[in-house]
Parts: C-alpha cells; sequence; structure tokens
C-alpha cells in the first residue's frame, strides 16, 4: 500500500525533495553571504554561558584589559648581542607593536628599568637607546648587556644568561573570548611575516593560546576542504566499484544532498558557525546516510532478478523498513546521547547529526524508492545482480577462527585500566606543523611554553598593599617559583622591588616585607609618577586585584590540574582568608574542559546502553538476543577503548564521542542480520542463519566499508583528535563487522534449540518468536 | 569717457583687492597669530594655585581619584615652576612633585613622606602620563610658541561659540604627538577643544575645556576639563577649584626643600 501511493505520488515526492534543496540552498547563500565568520573555534564557543568558569575568565579578563600573552622565541644567526641583531630586532618589535590587535611588545630593545643618572636621578627608560638612533655601538651593547643580566626579572623570561643564541619578545594581544572574526590568524600571521624579512633571525617560533587557536580556526578551514572532497571521491569510487552503474549514484547522491543540505542550511540558519567538532558533521551525515540507502538498493537488486521493478521495491521496502527503522533509531540516538554533553560544540553535533541521520532515513524510504523504480524500471534484469554472502560454519567454528578471534577480541580489553582524559592543545596537531615545532623549539631553546595566570582577587575591603595580604602574597610568590614546573613568575612585586631598588637603594629582598602599607602605596605611586605601566599589567590601579603570569611549559589537562591543587595548597598554606586565589586562562579553561569531557563520555555510553538495552528487549523481546546484540555491540567499543589505553591515546574533546556514536553505528548490521534471521526462522533454524548472513552479508559489507570510508576521510584532519576520532571508529566498525560475521551466527547456532534439551527446544523457539 | 571711467574703476578695485588679499596673511601666519594672542593673553599671571582632582575612568568601567594642591610660578617668559602635592587617596597623602620647566628642559623631583626621601625623577618623556591619567606631562605644560609650526584651518563652532581651529605640528624632539587640532575661542582666545593625533596619524585623544572663569579681570581657566582616549576607551575628568592668583609665592616656595616641607 505505502509501495503504492509512493510511486503514484513520485513527482510530488522528487519535487518536495528539490523545494528543500533550493530552500536550503538559498539559506546557504544568504548566512554566508553576509556574514564570512562561519569557523569560530573562539573561548567561548566552548562553554555556557553560565559555565563559572568562563564568567571569572570574562571577568578577570576584561578588568586586566583583554588581553593574553604570546611569546615569540627568535633564534640570532649569531648572537642576539650582535649590534645589527639588535638593529632589526627593534625593528620587529616597532613593527609588531604596530600591528592591529596588539597591546603592548616587550623586547630586549624596548624593555624598560629604573636607571640612576650620575646624580641619582630615577629614569624608568629603555635599556637600549644608542646614540645614533640606529645601531648601537660595541660600548652601548657592552652597557645593555651589563643592565640585562644585573636584573633577575629578565632572566629566563626575555634572555638567559647562560646562552647568547636565544630572546623572547614577549607580546600582550587583545583577548576577546566570544570573537568568531579570525583576527587571531591576521595576527599570528602578520608576524610571522614581519620576523621573516630579517636575515640576523635565523629561526623563530610563535607560541601561546592566541597561536593554538589561530590553529585551531587553520585547521578548521583545511578539514572543510579536505573532508568534503575526500568524502565525494569516495562515493563516487564506492559506486563505481560496488555497484556498477549511474543509477544507484543518483539515488546515493539524492540522499547525500538532501540529508546535508538541509541539516547544514538549518545550522546555518541559527547563525551557528562550525568549529573543530561540528566540522566533521557533513561527512558524519554522508555516511552514515548512505550507509542506510545501500541496504535499501541492494535488496532491491537482489528481488529484481526475480520480479519487476515496482514488485521488487515493495518486497524490498517489506524487508528493510523495519530494520533501517530501528538502524536509524539506534544511530539516531547514539548522537542524541551526545545532547547531555554540557560541551556547546558536542551538543551541537549530536543534536544535528541526529536530525540529519533522520531525514537520510525518510529519504531511504521514500525518494530512494522512487527514484529506483523509476530508473530501473525499464532496465533488463541481470541474474548477476544477486549478491550472496557465502557462509560457511566451518570458518566460524574452526579452533583457528576461535583462538585468533578471542586474542584480538580480549587481549585489548586489558588496556581499559590505562585510558586516561587528557588534552594537551599543543600535541593537537601533526608533528610537522609549525604550530609543534614550535613548541618543540621553545622547549629546546630552555623558555617557557605557556603562560598561565594566578588570579589574586581581595575581599572583605582589603588590597593588594593590605599589610597582612602584601607580605603573605610575598612568600606565596616565592613559593610558587620554587614549583618544579615553574620557570618564572612575573609578579608585581618583582617590579614594585625593582623601584624599591631605585628609590632606596640596593637591600635585601625581604626589605619590601618589612614595609608598612602607606610606604607600599608610595612606591606605587612613585611608578606611576615615572610611568612604570610594567605594573599595570599585573595590578589594578585600585589594588582590588593582582595577577601573576605564570611561564610555565605547555601543561596538559591533567598536569595542570595537578599544578592547581598544588597552587591551592600553597595558596591554603600562605595566604589568608580574604584573599581568594584561581588558576585561570585559555588554557586552564580548556584544560576545565577535561570534567566536561570526561562527562560526555560517560553520560553518552551510559544513555546508549540504557537506550540499546530497553529498545533491543522491545524489539526483540528476548532477553537472549538483546544480551547477544549488546555483547556483539558492545565488546568492539570496549576493544577500541582498550587499545587506546594501550597506545597511550587519550579520551579528549573529539574521542569522547567514539562512545555513543559507536554504539548506535555498529548496532545497526546486527539489527539487520538478527531481523533477517526471524523472518526465515520458519525454514529452520540453521537455514535461517545462513540466508541472513548470505542476503544481508553484502549489504552489512557494503555498509561497512562507507562508514568506514567516510569517518577514515575524518584520519586526514590536521587536528589529531579529529584524526583520532575517525579512524577509531572506523576500527569499531570494522571490529563490529566481524563480530557480525563470525561471533553472531556462531552464538546463534549456540542457541538453537538442537543445542538445549529435546524438553526445552519449544519454548526457545517460542521466545523468540514475536510475531 | 564712460569706457575710461570704467576700466580706472576695475583698475582700482584690482588694486585694492591685491592690498586685501596681501594683508591677509597666510594660513601658516595667521595660525602662528592666534596661538601668539592666545600665549600673550595668558602671560604674566605671575603665580596660582588651585584645587585639583583628577578622576581617572578605566576602560573596563573602574574608577580611582587623585587630588592635589598644584601651584604654579613664571619663571620669566620662558619658564614656570611647579609644585604637585597629593593629599587623596589616604595612602599617598603629602606624597609632592616640584617641576622645573625654562627653554624646554624639564626637571622633575619626588618627595615620598613614608621614605622621607627626595629623588629626582627623570623628566625628559613629555609623552608620558601624568599620575597615570589619560593627561601627559605634555598636556600639563602650556604652550609655547616657537615649539610649534601653525596653520589656520577654518572656523568652526564648539559648544555654540565660534573658534578657530588651528593645527599644530610640534618641531621639538619627544613629543607624543604628530599633530593637534586646536579650537580656539575667536572671542576669549582660550582652547574650547584641543584633538591630539598619534605617530600615524590617527585619533588618539580630544581634550574638552569648559566652565571657563576669569581671574584679575583678564585670565581665562578652563576650571571643567575631560580628556578622551579613544584608542583605549580610557578617560580621564580634571576638576580645578580654590583657583587663586598672585598669592605672593617665590623661588623658596618651588626648591627642593619646600618639597620635604609640603604637607
Amino acid at each position: 500500500m505505502y509501495t503504492e501511493r509512493l510511486l503514484r505520488w513520485r513527482w510530488g515526492v522528487l519535487l518536495a525533495w528539490c523545494s528543500v534543496v533550493i530552500v536550503a540552498l538559498a539559506v546557504f547563500a544568504f548566512r554566508y553571504g553576509e556574514d564570512h565568520t562561519w569557523i569560530d573555534n573562539s573561548v567561548g564557543v566552548w562553554f555556557q554561558g553560565d559555565d563559572p568558569e568562563l564568567l571569572r575568565y570574562t571577568d578577570h579578563n576584561i578588568a586586566f584589559g583583554e588581553r593574553e600573552w604570546t611569546l615569540i622565541l627568535l633564534e640570532a644567526r649569531t648572537s642576539i648581542l650582535e649590534p645589527k641583531f639588535l638593529r632589526d630586532l627593534a625593528d620587529i618589535t616597532r613593527r609588531v607593536q604596530a600591528l592591529d590587535d596588539v597591546v603592548k611588545v616587550t623586547s630586549l630593545t624596548n624593555v624598560r628599568d629604573n636607571l640612576l643618572g650620575g646624580d641619582g636621578e630615577i629614569d624608568y627608560a629603555r635599556l637600549y637607546a644608542p646614540a645614533s638612533g640606529e645601531r648601537a655601538t660595541a660600548a652601548e651593547v657592552a652597557v645593555l648587556r651589563d643592565r640585562l643580566y644585573a636584573n633577575p626579572l629578565f632572566e629566563r623570561n626575555l634572555l638567559r644568561a647562560d646562552s647568547d643564541k636565544f630572546c623572547v619578545v614577549l607580546v600582550q594581544n587583545t583577548n576577546l573570548l566570544q570573537e568568531p572574526a579570525p583576527y587571531r590568524i591576521r595576527l599570528v600571521d602578520g608576524m610571522t611575516e614581519i620576523i621573516s624579512d630579517y636575515a640576523s633571525v635565523s629561526s623563530y617560533a610563535i607560541a601561546g593560546t592566541t597561536v593554538v587557536n589561530a590553529e585551531l580556526n587553520r585547521a578548521a578551514r583545511h578539514d572543510v576542504m579536505i573532508f568534503y572532497l575526500l568524502i565525494s571521491l569516495f562515493l563516487v569510487l564506492f559506486t563505481v566499484l560496488v555497484f556498477g552503474n549511474w543509477r544507484d549514484l543518483v539515488a546515493l547522491l539524492a540522499v547525500v544532498v538532501g540529508t546535508v543540505l538541509p541539516t547544514m542550511a538549518l545550522i546555518a540558519y541559527a547563525g551557528i558557525p562550525y568549529n573543530m567538532i561540528t566540522v566533521m558533521l557533513p561527512t558524519i551525515l554522508v555516511a552514515l546516510g548512505v550507509a542506510g540507502v545501500v541496504h535499501v538498493i541492494n535488496s532491491f537488486h537482489q528481488l529484481r532478478s526475480d520480479h519487476p521493478a515496482e514488485e521488487a521495491m515493495r518486497k524490498t521496502l517489506r524487508r528493510v523498513v523495519r530494520p533501517g527503522l530501528y538502524a536509524a533509531c539506534t544511530t539516531v540516538a547514539g548522537f542524541s546521547s551526545l545532547t547531555l554533553s554540557s560541551v556547546a560544540p558536542v551538543f551541537q553535533l549530536g543534536l544535528f547529526a541526529a536530525l540529519g541521520i533522520s531525514l537520510a532515513w525518510i529519504l531511504a524510504v521514500s525518494v530512494v524508492p522512487v527514484l529506483l523504480v523509476m530508473l530501473w524500471r525499464k532496465k533488463r534484469r541481470a541474474a548477476r545482480e544477486r549478491r550472496q554472502l557465502p557462509f560457511t560454519s566451518k570458518f566460524t567454528e574452526s579452533p583457528w577462527t576461535r583462538s585468533v578471534g578471542a586474542l584480538v577480541f580480549t587481549l585489548p580489553l586489558t588496556g581499559l585500566p590505562m585510558l586516561q582524559t587528557d588534552t594537551n592543545y599543543s600535541e593537537f596537531f601533526a608533528d610537522d606543523m609549525t604550530l609543534s615545532r614550535a613548541y618543540e623549539k621553545i622547549d629546546q631553546a630552555g623558555f617557557a611554553q605557556n603562560p598561565l595566570t594566578i588570579g589574586l582577587e581581595y575581599t572583605a575591603g582589603t588590597t593588594f598593599t593590605t599589610i597582612k595580604n602584601f607580605t603573605a602574597v610575598l612568600a606565596f610568590e616565592q613559593a610558587v617559583a620554587k614549583l618544579p614546573q615553574v620557570i618564572k613568575v612575573l609578579s608585581p612585586n618583582g617590579l614594585l622591588g625593582e623601584l624599591d631598588r631605585a628609590f632606596n637603594g640596593n637591600a635585601p629582598d625581604s626589605r619590601l616585607s618589612s614595609y608598612s602599607e602607606t610606604q607600599i602605596n608610595q612606591l606605587l605611586f612613585l611608578g606611576e609618577l615615572s610611568d612604570n605601566d610594567d605594573i599595570d599589567d599585573l595590578l589594578l590601579r585600585d589594588r582590588s586585584k593582582a595577577q601573576l603570569i605564570v611561564l610555565t611549559p605547555y601543561l596538559s589537562s591533567s598536569e595542570l590540574g595537578r599544578f592547581r591543587q598544588k597552587i591551592a595548597t600553597l595558596a591554603a598554606t600562605y595566604l589568608p582568608s580574604q584573599v581568594q586565589v584561581y588558576v585561570t586562562g585559555t588554557t586552564a579553561l580548556w584544560a576545565n574542559m577535561d570534567q566536561q569531557v570526561s562527562a560526555t563520555q560517560l553520560w553518552s555510553l551510559l544513555g546508549m546502553a540504557l537506550f540499546l538495552t530497553v529498545f533491543l528487549l522491545l524489539i526483540f523481546r528476548s532477553v537472549r538476543l538483546a544480551a547477544l546484540a549488546l555483547l556483539i555491540n558492545g565488546l568492539p567499543l570496549a576493544v577500541v577503548l582498550g587499545a587506546m589505553g594501550w597506545l597511550d591515546l587519550h579520551i579528549n574533546i573529539a574521542t569522547a564521542l567514539i562512545g555513543g556514536i559507536t554504539l548506535g553505528i555498529v548496532v545497526d548490521d546486527t539489527l539487520h542480520l538478527l531481523q533477517r534471521f526471524r523472518d526465515n526462522l520458519d525454514l529452520g533454524w540453521d537455514e535461517a542463519i545462513r540466508i541472513a548472513v548470505g542476503e544481508v552479508g553484502p549489504s552489512v559489507v557494503y555498509t561497512t566499508i562507507i562508514i568506514v570510508g567516510g569517518f577514515a576521510c575524518l584520519a586526514a584532519s590536521s587536528f589529531l583528535p579529529s584524526a583520532q576520532f575517525g579512524a577509531l571508529v572506523s576500527l569499531a566498525v570494522v571490529l563490529a563487522l566481524l563480530l557480525d560475521l563470525w561471533l553472531l551466527p556462531a552464538l546463534l547456532r549456540r542457541l538453537s534449540p538442537r543445542t538445549t534439551t529435546t524438553d526445552n527446544a519449544a519454548p526457545a523457539i517460542e521466545s523468540l518468536e514475536l510475531r | 569717457m564712460k569706457l575710461n571711467y570704467l576700466v580706472r574703476a576695475i583698475s582700482v578695485y584690482f588694486m585694492l583687492a591685491t592690498i586685501v588679499v596681501a594683508s591677509a596673511g597666510s594660513p601658516q601666519e595667521e595660525g602662528r597669530e592666534i596661538i601668539k594672542t592666545l600665549i600673550d593673553r595668558d602671560n604674566g599671571f605671575g603665580d596660582f594655585r588651585a584645587e585639583v582632582t583628577l578622576l581617572i575612568r578605566e576602560s573596563g568601567g573602574a574608577e580611582y581619584n587623585r587630588h592635589m594642591e598644584v601651584k604654579s610660578l613664571e619663571d620669566g617668559e620662558r619658564g614656570e615652576k611647579r609644585l604637585f602635592v597629593f593629599d587623596q587617596p589616604h595612602d599617598i597623602k603629602g606624597t609632592a612633585v616640584l617641576s622645573h620647566t625654562r627653554d624646554g628642559a624639564d626637571a622633575q623631583w619626588i618627595y615620598l613622606p613614608a621614605f622621607k626621601r627626595v629623588k629626582r625623577i627623570a623628566a625628559n618623556n613629555k609623552a608620558s602620563p601624568f599620575v597615570s591619567s589619560e593627561f601627559s606631562f605634555e598636556d600639563m605644560t602650556s604652550v609655547e610658541l616657537d615649539k610649534y609650526t601653525y596653520r589656520l584651518i577654518g572656523v568652526q563652532t564648539v559648544d555654540s561659540r565660534p573658534c578657530y581651529v588651528v593645527e599644530m605640528v610640534p618641531t621639538f624632539d619627544g613629543s607624543g604627538y604628530r599633530r593637534q587640532v586646536g579650537y580656539v575661542d575667536r572671542e576669549d582666545y582660550v582652547f574650547r577643544r584641543v584633538d591630539y593625533y598619534d605617530a600615524t596619524d590617527r585619533l588618539l585623544k580630544s581634550l574638552s575645556l569648559r566652565d571657563y572663569a576669569r581671574y584679575l579681570g583678564q585670565y581665562w581657566r578652563a576650571r571643567a576639563m575631560l580628556m578622551v582616549n579613544h584608542q583605549n576607551q580610557r578617560e580621564t575628568a580634571m576638576t580645578w577649584r580654590q583657583i587663586a592668583y598672585r598669592n605672593g609665592y617665590n623661588e623658596v616656595d618651588f626648591n627642593v626643600t619646600a618639597l620635604k616641607r609640603s604637607r
């Protein structure tokens, strides 16, 4: 009945499809035509608006002028204290300062210190001031060297006393947490272009969250091009090799276009830019949407060898609609489980993928049947179109198969306890990429790779200069500086100490701790009067907030978590209760996401497992069949997760998606196999198994190829977590296929009434009868 | 006959026009003349004192105050001595800054009462901000005629007052500006507004001067100034109160010893 109506209204169906596609294209053109910011990996994208860590960071960021720190390491061809290099460095400094979104630049050539004139005059002036204005003389360079090395604040910050090959340029640039425009890419490109102009610089490296963010945006742009190109080529290749005709390709493309365009148009309409997660969506939709159609096409051609096209399609739909619907439900559920995540891009992926898959199923049972009947109606049937997968129990039951299978599917499980959640954005890009090389180079040069912010907020009517707070923070800073991960601490007290020495003469570092609140405030005022704005980078004018910039190697999220615990312990030891301490910054925020990432993995898995249990029980109404299906489909995921543990691959923002999605995908083939098995039970148990594997097997193999091919395209991503996600889902799907074709038939045979006692035979079959 | 009359009339007209045009002066000369008048009208005040409040607003909205007493002594025609004594906030009460300016050369000293010590501080960076406000030291010192070149751009109304618009380009080293555009009241020859342009000729700051009062029948003083920085969205409001001229100050009141006595 349904098929007849569908075919009677075929032009209406096609018209509806065309309309949807045209509207989607129009929405695309309108939205992306008016707004060029279609990729956004800014910090604000990853968090809910009311996320307490984001709110705190926003508050801190605004208070300190919305800035973040970028480090430029320069390697001199000869020496950083060679006049030509210094002249070029001065030029680099000036030009970088002139870039849009650069707030302040500090280098050897413009760094200032409190200099004492002949009559004791204090001058907070540049250490590098060649009389000629161009190139310093040897004598001037010698004076510069002495002054640079005399101030401990500069050591491991701008230069190293034990090496004259490297120096660092500290850049403070705009840090807009919610700004989607790719200003960071422009900024990094601008810096790179400037530095590349100077022959005295033999190499350089740029690091910081600005750079990481820029690379994320760049990777997303790259992925958009690569993914779509690869999946398109793969789709065409697959159709040509497997189906060998253009008619089936038309049907597949109708589903691809009808699924991807409306879904992406909906995203465009909602004004949601792509990010590193949602950029994978079209590829996923193509792979999974097409996989669903393969069953329709394959079954149609099998039946077409004995029936006219319309009759073949009627029987096809009768065969595949129910398992197809079940498969679509599980896949939709798998993606929907991601909507439990509090990470906005993951939520978006889950929501829109679920919508897309639903749309694909609708197209698979409406547009595809119409197209196949129209395109194949007049085509002669060929006997060779019946494809079957040969099934033999000898293979599945052989001891060799069992041994290898047992090894493959159990050994990796021992890696499960080793699985960890960890995020390190500096390692998220291929080793040959600029960012990865930059971090490596900075590490080798012995400088910090990352500035972390420790915020100090003073409450209960106290301030930074309240004497109890001030002396406590002095001790706290010293303790922080001694932590093994810390290379350098930039603090207001460091600068204050220099001011004190300039005004009151040299003295032990501990003299500051003996000062009164009035003395401290007057020293700070001296800084204001002598144009020392460096203190303003670290201390608000009203003294209600201060920040310590802690220079460290790039810490992964787990390392940063341990570091934060140490800071909390030190704060509890040294600081009074009215001083609130927090570790913040973009790196800290990204690291915080680990909790949400772990939660995503957990809830998605739990949600999906629960759903599958109930769903399988409902559709099969057999505890044994449901348990069998859960085993067959849970095992590949467990193996993949265990393998991740062995391979030291961590759960991160992308690999956290594996659980729910994989469960939702791999169960599809099992559903088709089991449904076909049940449909043929009246022919006998073993025969039903043979028919299921033989007739559904090819479709299952094809859908696996499609899905693996689609997800394997993601492995071409510049962003390693996305590549890992693609590769691991592909692996899980392949393993699921092996289990579907090996273990499932073998276990079904175990459940055969002949393998139970004669008295139980009838009840066993009756328990599986669900009609 | 009539033709001769017409020719003569035209000739006379052109001669008169030439004389008028020749006597008008170039825009550069006119600009200089305007500023010279402004400076001349402000000279000879001897000394003055005032209570000054600075209200500094950060781009994020935070505000803080500085309150001080300012004393000034004319040092001949080419210089000035100033003494700033801060009394708010409480912790900087008694902190004092002494500034000597003569022929463009500056010297500054600071006294911190908590340390009972005076130290000379460098005063060569005129572009640096005054107590972290948006007013720089360059903004706080009087205009010296020979330190700029001038050009009269036109006439414009500011705060309902017709003003000459004069471009001033500094000729001395160390200025923080590429040029300034001053709006000089045509009647009172005081600045109503000044726009400051940075080295790349982008508008950096604008100063509005309001609430002018006249002292000793001659000297106009703006009692409300607002400096807005268009690039970093900070602003500083400066208010002048208790302005008094010819208090009888002399050199002794503006030396290093006076710093320590100031409270």
